[in-house]
């Protein structure tokens, strides 16, 4: 998950809407489908084995038995447990990981040069994948071995004599083993920070005597290199100056000053460096593209051939047009400007001007009046992030000269507080790519070291899964076994998006429909692009594709899709991770771990332990 | 049989008075693999009663289903088919659980924990709180002999030490019911003599224990009733001193007796005249019984009739 992700408010996430089932219908429908083929799945297993009778018999007992016994955990036998499972991960010298942990970090400082251009990104992107593999290879290590070899060694069979409830065993384990994670998870993210800061932090001489040609015949000051890099030093009135943007960061650069005049002039102390790790916080809005004639409003604009479709373009010197619409208040002004990001994606059909970016303009619209607009503001596009502090009061003079200046808050919103951004390209023949995430109104900066807490928080989320699955597979399959179906799962993450939007696809809409009406078609030998016609099975077959697609897609989320565990993105693009991702993660993570204390439970419960 | 003896719950007489401890209806286990295939018929057909207060042995060559019997009991099996009661519940059950201790027949203990540690983790199990553990755990390392040890990981035991952590583990929540499967092996003779000790004072307590062994001298000494196993069927079942009565022998003990005297005695006792210093039905050792089943089962298979010394020994008291 990251910057590109669309982020649902709570509300939307939860509850069902045009294109997703909404958190909770999913949850429920899962809940259901699981129990209902795990009983039938369990019963028709055991009707092989001990007939039908004893089938119906043992599967009954365990669902009558379930739920009295869930209220009757004692708190101490799952302590009990849970001390067990802990000292047993600690006996098995799981605290190494932590050390080879420790080891790549020292070593990774010599790969990693500081001198590159986005040192930041590399550090952040080495820290968390590191802990992410390790931790979570640590999880499925210590989680998936321990209950078959309680089983195999018949240690099992000793806890199994006591009074001790299935619960009780999977949940001390379960906690067990996440509190030994949470320990080694919680040392990994102290050295990463750390060590993040310290590999970041440097700073540079700076004399404010010598200058330097840029290239081009201007005279510039300049500090000295170091860890590869040199900045620009910009002088201000008072003295002070700043060492500017290079590197994905800047420095305060102060004047220090001397009590007896000397004559070697002023000298500078130059601070460490700034905005190199950042938490924006986004205030975004919604998109949408108007095409090259200005007539025609739609969700996407051109696509120019890229495999990456998240961008979409507009064409320069046309009517073509990106519309933004914001939500504005009083709080999203900073000293009475309006601070504008851009994160815009330049396709060019021609070469331009090298040295310069493309150029474009933007300007304001009431989103009802059409023709209450602001001057247009030119700018040149950089590839990166780009922020313009916009006056709040705009003219339009070159519209209405009569008018006076326009206020953003107060003449170009509508009663909902919405406003219109337009965003045009003003060279033909090149093209400006843009997308829902990627212009924003910068809300406030938040604290990195909170953002990176929240995004440990992510990977802890995916520790509790990761044991949650691990544990559940190893109540019914042998270590090794298990251990491979958790990886298996770890990497469904991947291309489990694209699985979504597969599904998802099929569902709004595919030729020659679903698995029925597919069957339908061969026996009548008509193509995918023939109507079926308007036989009275027609609408049967397509009922019946559709709760079958339907729960193809249920259970498409029912198997765990960690990239939507992952907010490592946001931290490692510079942007706050939204709390209600977090909160949506947490949700996900209790969802799941519910179903899945309630599967171990079942899986132990029916399994014969001594057999 | 001096067991039996000083055995205050007055023998089988009182027993159908006693409560039922366990009960055991037509238990039958097959051991199957991955598929559902027969792989062994490990118990077949079981029908046992073991009363309040008892000593029960289960006898048996290695692999004839003794501990496949004290598993079915303890819920750790499930039956193929029949039933398994204890304290007339489902094994499964956790308030039977609270009532049991079970000594598996090699300890299957955390070997990462030391004695200590093993006895305050099952107590916990018991919900116990730590007062009552600590007192406990203090006693049942006293009774074992393993103060001197107690500190010590499993892992560093020796197999006797093993065994009787093993034991203390057993009797953490004072069971009314103990399984002891086996629960001589590995002990040094002083230490055999101390383990048959400790479960002729449990009885004492009133506490039923099933005992599984093949070590027929175990069972000689301490049980009341033992069932002999045979590849998963019972062969014989009964009083110990009933089972090792043998009927169609007269043993005479004389002393003093010359040669003419010996001729003259058996002609004696052909006309059945003189007078009888002793007489009596010798019993057999527990051994050559069991040996004789064994062989007489593997000569003709199938289940033997038990029950007509079962019904003697009962109709005799
Ligand atoms: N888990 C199992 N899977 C398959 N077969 C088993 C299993 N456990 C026991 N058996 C088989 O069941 C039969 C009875 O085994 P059991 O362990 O009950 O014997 P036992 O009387 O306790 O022997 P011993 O004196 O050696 O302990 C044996 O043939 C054994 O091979
Ligand atoms: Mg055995």
């Amino acid at each position: 998950m990251g910057i590109e992700s669309t982020v649902y408010t709570l509300q939307d996430w939860l509850l069902p809407t045009a294109d997703h089932f909404g958190g909770l219908l999913v949850f429920f429908i899962s809940i259901v489908l699981l129990i209902f083929f795990g009983l039938l799945g369990s019963a028709i297993l055991s009707a092989i084995r001990n007939g039908p009778f004893e089938a119906f018999y043992s599967v009954g007992r365990v669902v009558v038995e379930s739920v009295p016994e869930f209220f009757s955990i004692s708190p101490r036998r799952v302590m009990a447990m849970t001390w067990l499972a802990f000292h047993e991960a600690v006996r098995k010298k799981s605290l190494y990981v932590f050390a080879i942990f420790l080891l790549v970090m020292l070593f990774a400082g010599w790969f990693i040069t500081p001198g590159s251009s986005e040192p930041a990104r590399l550090y952040m992107s080495l820290i968390f994948t590191l802990s992410k593999v390790l931790i979570l290879l640590l999880c499925i290590l210590i989680t998936v071995f321990s209950l078959p070899k309680d089983i195999e060694s018949r240690t099992i069979y000793t806890i199994y004599t006591k009074p001790v409830l299935h619960w009780e065993i999977f949940l001390g384990r379960l906690f067990g083993y996440i509190g030994i994670a949470t320990m080694v998870l919680v040392a990994m993210g102290l050295c990463s920070y750390i060590f993040l800061m310290r590999g970041l932090s440097h700073t540079h001489q700076f004399d404010g005597v010598r200058m330097v040609d840029q290239g081009d015949g201007t005279m510039v000051h300049r500090t000295t290199t170091n860890s590869g890099h040199h900045h620009k030093v910009d002088i201000g009135d008072d003295g002070n100056g700043i060492a500017e943007k290079n590197n994905e960061h800047s420095h305060a650069v102060d004047k220090i000053e001397k009590d007896d005049k000397d004559e070697t002039g002023p000298s500078y102390f130059v601070h460490g460096p700034q905005n190199m790790l950042r938490a924006r916080v986004r205030h975004g809005g919604t998109l949408r593209f108007l095409d090259r004639a200005g007539k025609v409003e739609g969700k996407t604009g051109i696509n120019v051939g890229k495999e990456w479709t998240y961008f979409s373009y507009i064409e320069g010197q046309t009517f073509s047009a990106a519309i933004y619409t914001f939500k504005l208040d009083e709080d999203l002004f900073v000293n009475d400007t309006l601070p504008l990001e851009f994160n815009l994606s330049v396709f060019r059909t021609t070469m331009g001007v090298r040295t310069q970016g493309v150029r474009g303009s933007f300007h304001f619209r009431h989103p009802d009046q059409k023709d209450l607009r602001t001057d247009p503001i030119p700018f040149s596009a950089k590839e990166e992030s780009d922020i313009h502090y916009v006056p709040r009061e705009l003219s339009n003079a070159s519209i209405d000269q009569s008018a006076g200046k326009l206020d953003l808050l107060k003449h170009l919103t509508n009663d909902n507080n919405e406003i219109e951004l337009w965003i045009q390209c003003a060279e033909s023949s090149q093209y400006f790519g843009m997308a829902q995430n990627s212009v924003y109104i910068l809300q406030s900066e938040s604290s990195f070291t909170w953002n990176f807490f929240k995004c440990y928080l992510s990977i802890w989320f995916q520790v509790v899964m990761v044991v949650s699955f691990g544990l559940v597979f190893s109540t019914f399959l042998n270590g090794p076994v298990s251990g491979l179906a958790s990886i298996i799962s770890l990497a469904y993450g991947v291309f489990a998006e694209h699985l979504k939007n597969f599904v998802q696809g099929v569902r709004g809409g595919w030729h020659g429909g679903g698995p029925v009406e597919a069957m339908v078609r061969l026996f009548n030998q008509k193509n995918v692009m023939i109507e079926l016609g308007d036989a009275a099975y027609v609408p049967i077959v397509k009922r019946i594709d559709s709760v079958f697609i339907g729960a193809v897609q249920v259970f498409v989320h029912m198997i765990p899709d960690y990239s939507l565990l992952d907010s490592s993105l946001f931290l490692i693009d510079g942007y706050a991770i939204p709390d209600v991702v977090i909160v949506q993660q947490l949700l996900t993570v209790m969802g799941f771990t519910f179903a899945l204390v309630g599967t171990g439970y079942f899986f132990l419960k029916t399994r014969e332990i001594a057999a | 049989m001096a067991t039996t003896d000083t055995a205050p719950v007055a023998s089988s007489g009182t027993a159908n008075s006693n409560e039922v401890i366990i009960e055991t209806r037509n238990l039958t286990k097959v051991y199957r693999d991955f598929w559902g295939r027969q792989k062994v018929r490990a118990l077949n057909a079981l029908d046992l009663e073991v009363r309040q207060g008892e000593i029960f042995g289960l006898l048996g060559p290695n692999g004839s289903g003794k501990s496949t019997t004290i598993k079915l009991l303890l819920g750790l099996l499930f039956p193929t088919s029949g039933q398994a009661l204890v304290f007339g519940q489902d094994p499964s059950k956790v308030e039977t659980k609270e009532r049991i201790g079970y000594l598996p027949e090699e300890s299957y203990l955390y070997r990462f924990l030391n004695a200590r540690e093993t006895l305050d983790f099952y107590g916990r199990l018991f919900n116990m709180s730590a007062e009552t553990r600590a007192q406990r755990v203090d006693e049942l390392i006293e009774m074992v002999g393993l103060k001197w040890a107690e500190r010590r990981q499993l892992k560093e035991y020796s197999k006797g030490m093993t065994r009787r952590i093993g034991l203390a583990q057993a009797l953490i929540n004072d069971p009314d019911l103990i399984f002891l499967d086996e629960p001589t092996t590995g002990l040094d003779p002083i230490g055999i003599r101390e383990m048959k000790d400790l479960i002729l004072r449990l009885k004492d307590e009133g506490k039923t224990i099933l005992i599984s062994s093949h070590q027929l001298a175990d069972l000689q000494d301490v049980a009341d009733r033992i069932a002999i196993l045979h590849q998963g069927d019972l062969k014989e079942m009964g009083r110990v001193d009933a089972l090792l009565k043998v009927r169609d022998e007269t043993l005479i003990r004389a002393k003093g007796l010359s040669e003419s005297a010996e001729e003259e005695i058996r002609k004696v006792i052909e006309k059945d005249h003189a007078e009888i210093l002793q007489l009596e039905n010798p019993t057999t050792t527990l051994e050559e019984l069991f040996l004789s089943i064994v062989q007489e089962s593997d000569a003709r298979p199938g289940r033997r009739a038990y029950s007509q010394r079962d019904e003697e020994q009962s109709s005799e008291s």
